[in-house]
């Protein structure tokens, strides 16, 4: 039996410890052992009546020392929980400047430990300022690039144009991601089911494509999922033939000729395949498995949808 | 009863009365720094004693590194040191070891002592060293647990007798990120794990003491009298204080501790911000005689400089990696915020330009919100920087204590692999500072480099890296700058100028007593020039080792 950890990823503002209230308010009814470690910096924001209640307990990290690696909490932490046995889920809520790539990395070989869930929390109605801000918008655009599920809060700030010009935003950018919606997402599907299913999907590769982002009205995606090996030229000579109206292709694939994982990445008029040394998602980073996953989007225009040919 | 000192000559850093050849003290503080000819006003009217011992020696004010870690630096202590640079400590002199055959034969000869308790050394580096393994160690210390520790403090390698009193379950951590359990080799985030199972030996209180009072000896050696405790906290609040309490709190101690508690650290931090402040506020209620906390506070803005996790601004790293915020932006703001309103100086370790970047932003919102003169905001390190960063740490009103041994070590390295020729030859940009009469002082950070204050002032002085390439030549120090940064500056950055950092009367009597005159033997001169003796509130302390 291991510990599942759902790891919660977003800046500061995103509305993770509002998220962790809500998980934990309902999830109290539940009866499930929850422990949340939280990365604060100054004020703790959990709400103190739900973390007092016996299902719940609350952990906050310190981060101790700068210049050495001599005192690591969250290790520390992590293992004390895996050891003392007590408790069902871990609940992490992430620093909003934490590397999720590092993060994930360290999670994912924590023995006893399996990351089940990894959500990463978005404020739509800043996000496009933050992506470009002096001192974090880098770190917030790895988080991105890394995150598989998103969700997005604060919408109501904007109006539905508005709304719908930055999930098209987010799509095109990241179109690796899948974006949920606050209200969607349930409090079982956060602790624990999501992965489940999603790890199915994947590995019984059934159909050819899918649509799967129905939520967005001028823009379709499609996603390619496969285990089967292709040649560098096979896969360039398909993206050749999209049609005009694919805006962009991006995900990790398997080569035929080559151990490696590799990042394959399409805009009209330029596409790359290059060996990719990064942290994969869990269920691709296996080279035996050798899962591959791309991601399309393309402008709504009916009749042309049939024209996209499967790759693997 | 006055003890008048003696010496060849006397520098005094008090630039209105430079030099000087004869200082009387009275109860721990100085009466009057001049000649034997010019202190008789005083010596007619009090009982009085000539003492000759320096007469052939020079006397400075006692040295100050304002930022090191004593807790952390008491964990290394202990451990026996096998590194590829030579290092003078008080109990031996380690010479360099540049081959795998001759560190191997330290490690025999330390395996074939009579002792089954664990061994630990400090400085291994595979370039010089060769390959380590669990093997290797296997073969070498059989049932002795032993550890050797990578220079860097980012590695290490365990044999499997360490192993087994760790109680490590080998097929379990097999092909956990960062650990090769074959190999018994440990690192980053495999680090974090091992440590863990080592804290309880190296965090154990009777290991801290030993390793504190091998620090006292160090402190003692360089030829300090005040050192700032930079971060209490690091690793527990309470238990720090207590240990160091214990350890330097004693009358024959050599030299004072400043401590600034780590704004987040373990046991400083409260249920809220203001909570944290007001107990920040109070600790100086719990001041002794040389142990002491002021109205400061000491905060993070970015990653490890070892580590390359600097903040940089563009165009970054050549290889494009990111460093890292020690805590999101808004967070290091709010908290800033909290203890400039509250009055109090704040220190902030910043390693990246962009990083001081951040603190230099903050700094601007906060003189706007609430202006302030002499507020001590310090930028700690001060690894990379801009010119035009080092003009508004100017208008702004902020000071600066510098690594400078970042760029003995790193300058040479960080322009294959890092950051280009250009920036790294920039760091510790300390003449710009100087130069716009920006409050400048140098400091260690030991255990991340060696607390010997005259080397330090050589190294800012010449910006000699360790290629032996002289960097930016431009930012070189003046000679009377360097000594400035290691005695009346530090003295200023720590709050503490009224009582120590240079002679003159009214001072405590804190001084460095030398073998020769750094005026005679030049910047050159200061890295051969021996600390015979410091005088600690008017204590004389025979450094030791020196017959
Ligand atoms: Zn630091
Ligand atoms: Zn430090």
């Amino acid at each position: 039996m291991t510990l599942p950890l759902t790891l919660i990823s977003g800046y500061l503002g995103a509305g993770k410890t509002t998220f962790i209230n809500g998980l934990l308010g309902s999830a109290n009814r539940e009866h499930a052992r929850i422990v949340v470690l939280v990365n604060d910096f100054g004020d703790v924001a959990i709400d103190a009546a739900l973390i007092s209640s016996i299902t719940t307990d609350m952990i906050s990290l310190i981060n101790g020392c700068a210049c050495c690696l001599v005192n690591d909490d969250l290790e520390r932490q992590l293992s004390n929980l895996v050891e003392a046995g007590q408790y069902d889920q871990v609940v992490f809520e992430a620093s909003g400047v934490a590397d999720s790539a590092k993060l994930l990395r360290q999670l994912r070989h924590f023995p006893g430990l399996t990351v089940s869930t990894h959500l990463t929390l978005v404020d739509l109605s800043v996000i496009q300022r933050q992506v470009r801000d002096k001192f974090v918008g880098e770190h917030i655009q790895r988080q991105l690039m890394f995150a598989r599920d998103i969700v997005e809060t604060k919408a109501d700030l904007l109006d539905e144009r508005q709304q719908a010009l930055v999930r098209q935003w987010l799509v095109l950018g990241y179109p690796a991601v899948e974006l949920h919606t606050m209200a969607a997402i349930s409090t079982g599907v956060v602790l624990g089911e999501l992965t489940g299913e999603l790890t199915n999907e994947l590995k019984a590769v059934t159909e050819d494509f899918s649509t799967v982002k129905a939520t967005h009205p001028d823009f379709k995606s499609y996603r390619f999922r496969g285990s089967q090996r292709q040649t560098k030229d096979h896969l360039m000579a398909w993206l050749d033939k999209l049609p005009p109206n694919v805006q962009r292709v991006k995900g990790f694939v398997w080569l035929l000729d080559d151990p490696r994982p590799h990042l394959l990445n399409y805009t009209p008029g330029c596409a790359s395949i290059s060996a990719y040394d990064g942290v994969l998602p869990a269920i691709l980073e296996d080279s035996v498995l050798a899962n591959s996953d791309l991601v399309a989007i393309a402008v709504h225009n009916g009749g042309q949808d049939k024209q996209l040919q499967q790759p693997f | 009863m006055i003890t008048v000192y003696t010496a060849k000559n006397i520098l005094t850093m008090n630039p209105s009365w430079p030099t000087a050849t004869a200082i009387a003290v009275k109860d721990g503080r100085i009466v009057e720094v001049g000649s034997l000819a010019s202190l008789q006003p005083w010596l007619e009217q009090h009982p009085h004693r000539i003492d000759a011992q320096f007469e052939d020696s020079v006397i400075m004010p006692g040295l100050i590194d304002p930022h090191l870690h004593p807790v952390m630096a008491a964990v290394l202590l202990p451990m026996q040191f096998i590194t590829a640079m030579e290092w003078h400590l008080p109990w031996e002199t380690v010479p360099a070891t540049v081959s795998p055959q001759a560190y191997e034969s330290i490690l025999r000869k330390a395996a074939a002592e009579d002792d089954s308790t664990p061994y630990f050394t400090w400085g291994y580096h595979k370039i010089w060293h060769g390959e380590m393994s669990r093997g290797l160690l296997d073969e070498i210390f059989g049932s002795r647990p032993a550890v050797v520790w990578q220079r860097s403090f980012h590695e290490v390698y365990l044999n499997s007798a360490m192993m087994a009193l760790l109680e490590i379950d080998i097929e379990a951590i097999r092909g956990r990120h960062q650990i090769d359990v074959d190999r018994g080799h440990f690192y980053e985030v495999g680090l974090s794990y091992v440590i863990n199972k080592l804290n309880r030996i190296i965090m154990a209180p009777a290991w801290i003491l030993a390793g504190l009072a091998r620090l006292k000896q160090l402190v003692q050696f360089g030829g300090h009298t005040t050192v700032g405790d930079m971060a209490v906290g690091i690793f527990d609040f309470e238990m720090e204080w207590r240990l160091c309490q214990q350890v330097f709190e004693q009358p024959d101690n050599p030299f004072r501790v400043v401590s600034v508690a780590h704004a987040n650290g373990s046991g400083v931090r409260q249920d809220d911000l203001a909570t944290t402040v007001e107990f920040v506020r109070n600790l100086p209620e719990r001041n002794t005689a040389h142990f002491e906390f002021g109205q400061r506070i000491k905060l993070f803005t970015d990653g490890a400089f070892f580590s390359q996790l600097a903040m940089m601004q563009s165009p970054g790293y050549i290889d494009g990696h990111l460093g890292e915020w020690l805590m999101p932006p808004e967070k290091f703001e709010t908290i800033a915020r909290a203890y400039w309103h509250a009055g109090f100086k704040i220190h902030v370790h910043c390693t990246g330009d962009l990083g001081c970047e951040l603190a230099l932003d903050v700094l601007e919102k906060l003189q706007w919100e609430r202006p302030r003169f002499n507020h001590g905001y310090t930028i700690e390190h001060f690894g990379f920087s801009t010119p035009e960063q080092v003009d508004r740490i100017k208008l702004l009103g902020g000071s600066v204590s510098a690594n400078v041994y970042y760029l003995r070590e790193l300058s040479g390295a960080y322009s294959q692999v890092g950051i280009g020729v250009e920036r790294a030859s920039q760091m510790a940009r300390l003449q710009s500072c100087v130069g716009q009469n920006i409050l400048t002082t140098l400091h260690s950070d030991f255990p991340m480099a060696p607390a010997m204050p005259l080397h330090n002032a050589w190294v800012a002085c010449t910006r000699q890296n360790i290629e032996g390439n002289v960097v930016a030549p431009q930012e070189r120090l003046s000679l009377e700058d360097g000594l400035k940064a290691i005695t009346i500056n530090a003295a200023k950055v720590l709050g503490i100028q009224e009582e120590t950092g240079s002679l003159r009367a009214g001072k405590k009597a804190d001084f460095v007593v030398l073998d020769s005159d750094p005026h005679i033997v030049g910047v050159d001169g200061l890295l051969t020039i021996t600390v015979l003796a410091t005088v600690f509130e008017g204590q004389v302390h025979i450094t030791p080792g020196l017959s």
